[in-house]
């Protein structure tokens, strides 16, 4: 029994706590009313100011520049999914294929069927990338190419594949076509798909003699310019192909279309005879400038990176980047090729050495840190690009990495996944962008355009 | 005293509060140099009446102002004190309301030998600065202009942790003395606000500036402190802090920069006297005044500090009617308080010295069984004259103090 008057401890620790409960209310309440927009009273006290603010500096000065060919180990050149043929500002590529003609007979390939009272006609087939055009004139899109003429080489041996990118190889003789216009074959674009006729007693002589043969296949110097893919054997992404008709062999093979009295195994009187191996020559492959004041190119197909390191002695210790862009003028004239991601990143000045060394694919992921890029450029239509390198360059200002750094432009590479978009790689179409180079004029040259701020209160002191 | 342990609630009432309230930020753009402002940290019955207690003996209420007062105290004994204001300020850049609350002091006084012998320790803030500015601002780069907002923050307080004990000799005279920590920071943020051009995303396409000053203040000091009674109806009472220096560690930054500059300097701040009368009149009434004088003329510091720098002195004056305790008493029974303080601050803005002038009434709630009490008091302020220092401040105050009392052992 509690005396009179006393509530006892949990009476007034009740009590207690709705006090306290009311006072912190009331706290809360005016601390909420303390928001207050502020203005210029009282601003001809402050004294304080940022000594530079928003000071441009432009910087062109490259003191270390390498052209880095990068080299893919998983996909060597005989391994990639597209065939180039034709000419395009310098870079020149024929069509090699090997194919065996130790035909397997059975009972319904039969060895007599390889007559001419049986076959009646022998094509070799080539499947055109989508990207470039159905063959309609298309004026506003030059990879869309017009007219093609070709010629095709009986080779004297089948090519060794690690002989490429290299010269064309040697040839025992220019073969004719099965059709009347004669030599070369002249292929006026339309369709993805073309069938060059070839004359019967070439192919049969061929599969008399058996064995493994190689061939050629070079776009004339009267073809329009152009580089144009076409899928090889080892073509996967078939995305990249317009709808072809279940069953097409899309790498070069050789069509064969019997007599109707012949009936194959499936039921059809057409054998396709696909190749053994097949490979871009590249034969002509303009080396990439190796001084920066000659321009300098970024490259996909056949990697070629362009990695600088600017000269920033002009810009000051300590100070703070408000905004900093890499800038570079792509020649639209010259450059070709599909569009593609272009990917800024920072790179370890070890890597700028002269003449520039190659790299593969995982060391060169291993040695950037992605700054920035852009998405879907056109080589031949996006002229001047910029971009943000504002983290990048106050990066080094601040000193924080033990070595020199520089930038390198890539293309959308698997270590760029924000630019990497689709599943095509760069390695798939063969790009090329040519940049002006340091010697151009000064809007056009490559080089930074530095925003910065400075503090002399903080110039000069420890970190 | 004897009663009922009815302390827990102001007990939970201050911890709770004194976590969520600021702490100790008054503002005014006079704040916006030098060494900041003075706080008034004065608990509200001091408040009330216009800040006098130097020579205030009150065992049932007792004032830290003084800390040879606290030698009486026969209960464990807390104080917290809160404050709202709204402050009007003016410049010919136009004028801006502005409000805050804060909590300027929390005391804590404890009994060694009841009656004689008393220690005590506590947080106040001494000093304090918050005032921010803002212009519109463009500036030209390559081929753009860009456009924000330029804004100076000034944000600090000086506070000391005293260490204390009071103790009564003889009968009517009692000495005091602390060693007080002191303590404090001052942050001047100077920002660009770059906000145009803009990204798609809204995100400046230049990266903004921030320029920040921080120092951070280190210091020991030592105030001492007398109150004699002569006779029952008057009080003398005194306080004295010799000078002390107080160790400055700067450091200046840039927001993203990893250089940045340390250095450190010493404020040599003078000392600081005060001496106060209370005399008690007819029936409850009682009048008092406090003067107080710091030397700043003898500060030693940053030079574009110390040119600046004068006397700080403040002298306050007020009546008192005390509470009462006659049944059915009603609102006679409650405090009065009126009061007036006169302040010339340390240090001159705008080549003048800065007046200021505060009015003040206040009164109090008592706990019951006597453990303590709540008092308020409303205060009005002028600082500063636009004339002479380009810009003044009316401040209206509203201070909150709850006093408990407990007895531990």
């Amino acid at each position: 029994m509690l005396p009179a008057g006393d509530e006892g401890f949990w009476g007034r620790l009740g009590r207690a706590a709705a006090a306290a409960v009311l006072l912190c209310g009331a706290v809360l309440a005016l601390q909420a009313c303390t928001g207050d927009e502020p203005g210029p009273v009282g601003l001809d006290l402050v004294d304080r100011e940022i000594d530079v603010v928003l000071q441009p500096l432009g910087i062109d000065a490259v003191d270390r520049f390498a052209a880095l060919a990068i080299e893919d180990a998983d996909i060597p050149l005989s391994r990639q999914e597209v065939l180039y043929l034709g000419v395009e500002a310098g870079v020149a590529s024929a069509v090699l294929v090997n194919v065996d003609f130790d035909l397997e007979y059975d009972e319904f390939l039969r060895e007599s069927l390889f007559s001419v009272d049986s076959l009646q006609s022998v094509k070799l087939s080539l499947t055109k990338l989508e990207v470039f055009g159905a063959g309609a004139a298309d004026e506003e899109d030059p990879a869309k190419v017009t007219e093609f003429s070709l010629h095709l080489y009986e080779l004297t041996a089948p090519f060794d594949s690690t002989a490429y990118p290299g010269v064309m190889p040697g040839f025992t003789r220019q073969l004719s076509f099965a059709v009347e216009e004669g030599d070369p074959f002249t292929w006026s674009g339309e369709g993805l798909e073309i069938f060059v006729p070839i004359r019967l007693d070439d192919f049969l002589g061929w599969v008399d003699d058996g064995g493994m043969r190689g061939f050629m296949i070079t776009a004339t110097t009267d073809s329009d310019s152009g580089l144009v893919g076409f899928a090889a054997r080892d073509l996967d992404s078939y995305n990249e192909l317009a709808d072809v008709a279940v069953g097409t062999i899309v790498g070069p093979n050789f069509v064969l279309d019997f007599d109707d009295a012949v009936e194959l195994e499936d039921g059809t009187d057409v054998l396709l005879l696909p190749n053994s191996g097949d490979i871009s020559t590249f034969h002509e492959l303009s080396a990439a400038p190796a001084s920066p004041e000659d321009g300098f190119i970024l490259r996909t197909g056949l990697r070629s990176y362009p990695a600088f390191r600017f000269d920033f002695s002009a810009l000051p210790h300590g100070a703070f980047i408000n905004r900093a862009v890499f800038r570079v003028t792509n020649d639209t004239l010259v450059s070709f090729g599909n569009l593609h991601s272009l990917v800024v990143s920072e790179l370890d000045a070890e890597f700028l050495a002269e003449p520039a060394g190659t790299m593969t694919l995982d060391e060169l992921a291993d040695a950037v840190y992605v700054i920035t890029g852009q998405t879907s450029v056109d080589p031949v239509l996006n002229r001047d690009l910029g971009f943000d390198v504002t983290q990048a360059v106050q990066r080094i200002v601040n000193e924080v990495y033990e070595g020199e750094r520089g930038l390198v432009l890539t293309a959308g590479e698997d270590f760029a996944s924000r630019f990497d978009q689709g599943v095509i790689d760069p390695e798939f179409y063969f790009s090329q962008f040519n940049f002006l180079g340091t010697a151009a004029a000064d809007s056009l040259r490559p080089r930074l355009e530095i925003t910065y701020s400075l503090s002399e209160e903080i110039t000069g002191g420890g970190r | 005293m004897t009663g009922p342990r009815n302390f827990t609630a102001p007990v939970l009432a201050v911890l709770l509060a004194g976590a969520l309230a600021t702490s100790g930020l008054a503002q005014t753009p006079f704040a916006l140099t030098n060494i900041g402002q003075r706080l008034d940290n004065d608990d509200a019955r001091m408040t009330g009446r216009g800040g006098w207690g130097l020579a205030v003996d009150d065992s049932l209420h007792p004032g830290f102002k003084n800390l040879a007062s606290l030698y009486s105290v026969r209960h464990v004994t807390l104080k917290f004190t809160a404050a709202g204001d709204k402050v009007l300020s003016e410049d010919e850049g136009g004028e801006r309301t502005s409000y805050r609350t804060y909590a300027p002091a929390m005391r804590v006084a404890l009994p060694v030998i009841k009656g004689r012998l008393a220690v005590t320790a506590g947080f106040v803030v001494d000093r304090s600065t918050e005032w921010t500015t803002a212009v519109d601002d463009s500036w030209e780069a390559w081929s753009d202009t860009i456009s924000g907002v330029t804004e100076f923050q000034r944000r600090g307080s000086m506070f000391k942790v005293p260490l204390g004990v009071a103790f009564s000799p003889l009968q009517g005279l009692s000495l005091g003395a602390s060693l007080d920590l002191q303590r404090g920071t001052l942050r001047e943020s100077l920002y660009n606000f770059l906000r145009s051009p803009a990204t798609l995303t809204g995100a400046g396409l230049y990266s903004s500036n921030l320029l920040t000053t921080s120092d951070e203040y280190s210091g020991t000091s030592v105030t001492t402190g007398f109150l004699f009674s002569p006779h029952t109806r008057i009080s003398v009472g005194g306080s004295y802090t010799p000078a002390y220096d107080v160790d400055v560690d700067r450091k200046i930054e840039m927001g993203g920069l990893a250089q940045r500059s340390r250095s450190s300097f010493i404020l040599g701040m003078p000392e600081e006297m005060g001496l106060g009368l209370q005399a008690r009149l007819s029936g409850r009434w009682r009048v008092g005044a406090d003067y107080q004088v710091q030397k700043f003329s003898a500060f030693t510091g940053p030079e574009e500090w110390r040119s600046a720098m004068q006397d700080e002195k403040t002298l306050s004056v007020g009546l008192e009617r005390t509470r009462a305790n006659e049944r059915r008493g009603g609102w006679s029974n409650l405090p009065v308080r009126v009061g007036l303080r006169s302040r010339t601050w340390a240090y001159q803005v705008g080549g003048a010295e800065v007046r200021e002038t505060t009015f003040s009434a206040g009164t109090g709630f008592p706990f019951r069984g006597e453990m303590g009490q709540m008092d308020v008091a409303l205060s009005y302020s002028l600082i500063g004259d636009l004339q002479d220092n380009g810009l003044e401040s009316r401040v209206i105050r509203l201070s909150i103090s709850v006093t408990g009392l407990e007895r531990w052992w």
